[in-house]
């Protein structure tokens, strides 16, 4: 488990994270979401314990990283991007960590396995693609058998195959009671991964709740109908639902639920051949919420300016 | 307390084991042993050879010099290969993984520090015993043995120090520069410029002219040369102690603080 109380980091003049309290649960699967710039690599960077936070603290497992005898048991991170020695060759990348790991070389060869790296083991650090690294650095963070997962866009670059192996190993994770926190800007991939979301924009976190609750927050909930008595049903909807036409041959209804549109077309012995919700995509909802958030925040900012001129 | 101690050990033993793993695919260190070797068995034989008579000073004072000119290049190379080292692993990230496993981090530059003095050693010696043939090839080789085992182990012991205290001076460097061209510059500048300009101010401001001999490639030479006169080797040792221990706990202090 994860907790983070109160995160301050600036950097010079900039605030790159303004009292973030961010909390995973075990067994689920956390995304952390924000535009290029709120803070996300931040948050990791701190958690991952390369950074020192201004103010506020992070616990792994109840207690600070630092203070556990075998950190790589307690937090696998893969952060800023895939880390490989130019000169050093794959095998010798995942011995030398697992060394400082405190992992025997068993455990090097079962994860080098795990994350197909076999084949390339005699390469050279520069010599590997970006999924290449990808894989590697994912392969480094699994190395210790880490009760928290710590992750930066671990989907960059990854081909069908490899994302396949992440979305299992992660999932696999999580189940065995494991925490995960990952970020991505790959809204599908957060869709098939995530049960936990958390929203950071300008460094402050926006929203935090399950994806489900998120998606349900936010989607403005629709529904598709369609059958040989539109007109009359539309007659019969009432005054806050609104209704919009498609292909003459679909009604798209907004403002009320399926299920209340089901019963009006019921009672009125209205025939349907369809009734369904339609939820907008994850990215479309992400990205609104996003803008409207933004869009308070210069609110707020242009109110504190004027407060300030006044 | 006590478990605090046995933590560190317990990280200080891991990074060290990685360390040594390290020094597998280190193949630039290898080639600069061997290149350092041959530069010093050539200038042990250029400066014990016969054009070495017509300076005078006898047999005895050729082989000193000729043996101690076989180091010359030891110190700027130990300095410049444990900075690279730790620049080359910051700048591929590498070095984020490690600290991430060893968060209290002074682990992971010790054990850097530790294997940097270690290579150096290996490397002094290796040099020093290529000398030693160049000597005897210069058809030197009565006089060097002339010296007696005890001149040849004060000046084996002097290199030996001299290079492990300028590799501990290139690791603190390295890591509080963190990327390998200021690192270079750094070293540069202090181990090879720095004496130059020193001696320059010192010819008119004699004060400076005395600090010349504590400089850290000085105190080197000094160990493995008595007769270039600069400082006697137990005050040469003690700057170069100085300079690495202090240097380190800069670094160490430094990277405990610093973002990563």
């Amino acid at each position: 488990m994860i907790e983070a109380t109160s995160l301050v980091k600036r950097h010079g003049t900039t605030t790159a994270l303004d009292g973030v309290d961010l909390t995973t649960t075990p067994g689920r699967v956390t995304a952390l979401l924000g535009p290029n710039g709120s803070g996300k690599t931040s948050a990791f960077r701190i958690i991952a314990g390369l950074d020192r936070p201004d103010s506020g603290s992070v616990l792994i497992a109840g207690r600070p990283l630092s203070a556990w005898g075998r950190p790589a048991a307690v937090l696998g991170a893969l952060v800023d991007g895939p880390a490989a020695h130019p000169t050093w060759r794959v095998d010798e990348q995942l011995h030398i960590v697992g060394c400082a790991a405190g992992v025997r070389p068993a455990r090097v060869e079962q994860v080098m396995a795990e994350a197909d790296l076999h084949g390339y083991r005699d390469r050279r650090g520069r010599e590997l693609s970006l999924g290449m690294r990808q894989r590697l650095g994912i392969a480094m963070a699994l190395l210790g058998q880490p009760t928290a997962l710590v992750l930066d866009e671990p989907a960059n670059g990854l081909d069908p195959a490899a994302m396949q192996w992440l979305r299992s190993t992660l999932h696999r994770h999580a189940a065995n009671g494991g925490t995960v926190l990952f970020s991505s800007h790959l809204m599908h991939e957060v869709e098939s991964l995530a049960d936990d979301l958390v929203v950071i924009v300008r460094g402050r976190v926006a929203w935090r709740s399950s994806l489900t609750e998120f998606i349900e927050a936010h989607a403005t909930p629709t529904t598709a109908v369609s059958g040989p008595q539109l007109a009359r049903l539309v007659d019969l909807l009432p005054p806050r639902a609104s209704v919009q036409v498609v292909d003459d041959a679909e009604l798209r209804v907004t403002g009320i639920s399926r299920a209340l549109v089901g019963r009006i077309a019921f009672e009125a012995r209205c025939e349907l051949s369809e009734l369904r919700s339609i939820v907008p995509p994850l990215e479309e909802i992400y990205l609104s919420f996003v803008a409207d958030c933004e869009s308070r925040d210069s609110l707020d900012d242009a109110r504190r300016e004027l407060q300030g001129v006044r | 307390m006590n478990a605090d101690v046995t933590m560190g050990r317990t990280l200080l033993r891991r990074a060290l084991q990685a360390e040594a793993r390290k020094l597998g695919p280190a193949s630039g260190q290898r080639w600069v042993a061997a290149a350092l070797a041959l530069a010093g068995m050539g200038a042990a034989w250029l400066v014990g050879g016969p054009g070495a008579d017509q300076l005078g000073g006898g047999d005895g004072s050729i082989v000193r010099a000729a043996v101690a000119s076989s180091l010359s290049l030891l110190p700027y190379a130990a300095a410049l290969l444990a900075s690279a080292s730790v620049t080359g692993e910051a700048a591929s990230g590498i070095s984020r993984v490690l600290y991430a496993m060893t968060p209290t981090r002074w682990p992971a530059l010790t054990a850097k520090a530790l294997t940097a003095a270690l290579v150096a050693t290996v490397m002094a010696l290796l040099t020093l015993l290529a000398g030693i043939v160049g000597v005897v090839l210069a058809g030197r080789g009565d006089a060097l043995w002339g010296l007696g085992v005890t001149e040849l182990t004060g000046v084996a012991a002097g290199g030996c120090l001299g290079a492990g205290a300028l590799a501990i001076v290139g690791v603190a460097v390295g890591s509080l520069a963190r990327r390998p061209q200021p690192a270079a510059m750094v070293l540069v500048a202090g181990l090879l410029l720095g004496p130059v300009v020193l001696a320059q101010v010192g010819a008119v401001v004699p004060l400076v002219g005395r600090l010349a001999p504590v400089f850290p490639v000085a105190a080197a030479s000094s160990l493995v040369d008595q007769s270039s006169g600069t400082s006697e080797p137990h005050l040469a040792a003690l700057a170069l102690a100085a300079w690495a221990v202090g240097l380190f706990a800069v670094a160490v202090r430094r990277l405990r603080r610093a973002d990563v």
